[in-house]
């Protein structure tokens, strides 16, 4: 079996099948750049994904994992609204996957699936983080990303003011 | 004892070499003051996947930090109402919807001439939500506002629609009509007090009432009160060209405007405003537009635009990412656009990726050789990932016994290799071009055919056929053909879009093995 080693920032190294890694869309070009700049067809793929830690990267092989026999689905897919299919997509595995975690994590998984191209992650994650936003208030916002409002004096009264009109009208 | 001045540093003095320095030996403590200091999140998260030592000291501000970066990704799915909630969780949700909420609300969706097909949205929109029909709701806005110091506008956007329409509209609204000095004077003090907030800008004028329409100092006295402009757009709803003779007035006008918006990036400029206008704006802010988004009767003035001896010819624009010529309208000549085209070539554009170069949405005329859609491609073989050319095709140039398979002008032209190029956007028409397959062939690295404007040519009498049928056979025979002629390996999707209504109507994709 063909493998790769993807390397996080932090060099923690992972070796998995090529065929794995191909449903990434970064990794697939990466693998197949590798394969035209070496001269040798058996020599092992190695790619650095310097933006990703390891901790997260360990999340995203083990989705990839899970979904090597889905469809994959394209980057631009429904490009006229813009929104991915994460209810359509999203199985009884995915919401175990996802409960766990705190949404730092959550977050940091958006930005390592958009960086790879890995359409589906992206999605569920996305809807993850909308859902603790949509129909709550500031506090319950507060709460459930664990922040704490750092406007000072009269600032949240002037963000209040600025809000009021746009919402009213 | 005071310090012999000879130890004091100066510019002279070579700082000790860092290279051997090990940095692991700076306490803590020192080192959450510095990344405390880290504003920009991109920073932010790139010292979070350093080290350990960084995500121990990150981690209390790391979802209000990371929400900047994850916005883009998310905002499709939040409601306006969401998003402006959430501006009161903190200070960086706060500026992170406000500076990184991706500004496509106004300034790519707006399209003037929905304006028109939808009475409705005959207003200023102040995104999100805001909608004023009157003068004195502005002044309404401006009293209720009087003690905001802050940012009203969540997405520093704001659009002016020229609101002069005495008609009721599509619910019966009455509009007020305005008088154009009042209408002028609102906006003026809305910008004097709030400009300094927005980065994109929208004016939209009605050209139907030559009477009403603003004058030149307006988009002037504007635009001075809008120091950290990014993305400008000036366009017109309507037909007339009367503005044509207003803006004559004035070629320097942009040139004597102080301040220059230094951070404008972005440019339309609507067929109401004259190539002097646009002339002006661009050798003022040319240099450092990375769009620009201009009518065919604004380039089409061969007076002004293009000509190398003209004081304002644009000889290069280093930054443009990318440029969109729209209504292009070659009715008056044969050769009209490839004059158009010689004189785009003058231009020096390094760095452009993008480009659309289209007729007129409704122009009969729109009709251009393959010749054209090659010459644009060789212009710009080396930095050219997308080309939109969506015209119908003209088979013939310059008398009717000449193919362009026979012209060796063209077979020169196809031998030269588009190395970036990954998208084409074409008319449906030239599917059935002999060049075709060499046209697809010379683009090595070719992912997407647009094909525009589909229409069931090979079957013109349907009378007691089933449509649906002759259709879907039609579609899957230019699918074929069309995977058939292109040897791209990176070759990944085949898109139909329909003539009339626009819309598309099938995405072939290729398999994943």
């Amino acid at each position: 079996m063909a493998l790769v080693r993807v390397i996080s920032s932090d060099g923690a190294a992972f070796l998995v099948s090529q065929r794995l890694a191909k449903r990434s869309g970064k990794l697939k070009t990466e693998i197949e750049t590798f394969r035209k700049s070496s001269d040798n067809s058996e020599a092992q793929p190695e790619i650095r994904i310097v933006t990703i830690r390891a901790e997260i990267l360990r999340l995203v092989l083990q989705w990839l994992q899970q979904h090597q026999n889905d469809p994959v689905l394209p980057a631009n897919q429904n490009e006229q609204d813009g929104r991915g299919d994460a209810e359509m997509g999203q199985s009884q595995w995915d919401r175990d996957f996802l409960a766990p975690m705190d949404l730092g994590i959550v977050m940091e998984l958006i930005l390592a699936a958009n960086h790879l191209e890995v359409k589906g992650l992206l999605d569920i994650t996305c809807k993850l983080v909308e859902s603790k936003i949509t129909g709550r208030t500031v506090d319950e916002i507060r709460t459930a990303f664990k922040l704490k409002s750092d406007f000072k004096g009269n600032e949240e009264e002037q963000t209040r003011l600025e809000n009021r009109w746009c919402v009213e009208n | 004892m005071a310090m012999a001045l000879t130890s004091i540093p100066t510019k002279n003095t070579p700082l000790p070499s860092t290279s051997n320095f090990n940095f692991s030996r700076i306490p803590p403590e020192a080192w959450k003051e510095v990344l405390n200091r880290v504003d920009d999140p991109q920073t932010f998260h790139n010292c979070y996947n350093t080290c350990e030592v960084f995500r121990d000291l990150l981690n209390i501000d790391r979802t209000s930090r990371l929400f900047p970066l994850v916005l883009p990704h998310i905002h499709d799915y939040l409601s306006e109402k969401d998003i402006i909630n959430s501006r009161r969780v903190c200070k960086r949700w706060k500026t992170g919807i406000e500076n990184h909420l991706p500004l496509n609300i106004p300034w790519k969706n707006v399209n003037p001439d929905d304006f028109i097909i939808n009475p409705v949205k005959e207003r200023w929109v102040f995104p999100l939500t805001n909608t004023f029909y009157k003068v004195s709701q502005i002044t309404q806005f401006l009293t209720e506002m009087e003690n905001c110091s802050g940012n009203p506008f969540p997405t520093r956007s704001l659009l002016f629609y020229h609101l002069l329409h005495p008609e009721p509209n599509a619910n019966g609204a009455q509009l007020e009509v305005q008088d154009r000095d009042e209408l002028f004077h609102a906006f003026r003090s809305l910008l004097h007090k709030f400009g300094n907030e927005v980065w994109s800008f929208v004016f939209i004028t009605d050209t139907d009432n030559p009477e009403l329409l603003p004058l030149h100092a307006w988009v002037q006295q504007m635009l001075k009160l809008l120091p950290n402009l990014k993305k400008l757009r000036l366009d017109n709803v309507g037909d007339e060209l009367h503005g044509l003779k207003i803006w004559d007035e004035g070629w320097d006008w942009f040139q004597h405007l102080k301040p220059l918006p230094l951070h404008l990036i972005s440019l339309h400029i609507g067929q109401f405003y004259s190539s002097r206008v646009a002339g002006s704006i661009l050798n003022a802010v040319g240099g450092q537009l990375e769009y620009l988004g201009i009518e065919g009767t604004v380039i089409e003035e061969e007076k002004y635009f293009g000509t190398p001896t003209h004081p304002w010819f644009i000889r290069e624009m280093p930054n443009l990412n990318e440029l969109k010529i729209t209504n292009l309208n070659f009715s008056r000549g044969m050769s009209n656009e490839i004059s158009l085209l010689k004189r785009l070539a003058r231009c020096r554009l390094p760095n452009l990726e993008k480009l659309s170069y289209a007729p007129k949405r409704h122009a009969r005329e729109g009709q251009i050789p393959f010749r054209a859609v090659l010459l644009l491609m060789n212009q710009f073989a080396t930095t050219l990932v997308e080309l939109h050319v969506p015209f119908q095709l003209r088979r013939m140039v310059q008398n009717e016994d000449f193919e362009e398979e026979d012209d060796p002008e063209v077979m020169a032209l196809l031998g030269v290799p588009s190395t970036k190029l990954k998208i084409l956007d074409i008319s449906y028409s030239m599917v059935d071009h002999p060049i075709l397959e060499s046209v697809l062939n010379k683009c090595v690295v070719l992912e997407k055919v647009r094909l525009q404007k589909f229409q069931m040519v090979r079957s013109r009498d349907l009378r007691g056929v089933n449509r649906n049928f002759v259709l879907r056979n039609e579609v899957r025979q230019t699918i074929e053909k069309l995977n058939g002629l292109v040897k791209s390996t990176k070759f990944k999707s085949i898109e139909l879009w329909n003539k009339s209504p626009e819309r598309k109507l099938y995405t072939w994709r290729r398999p994943l093995i």
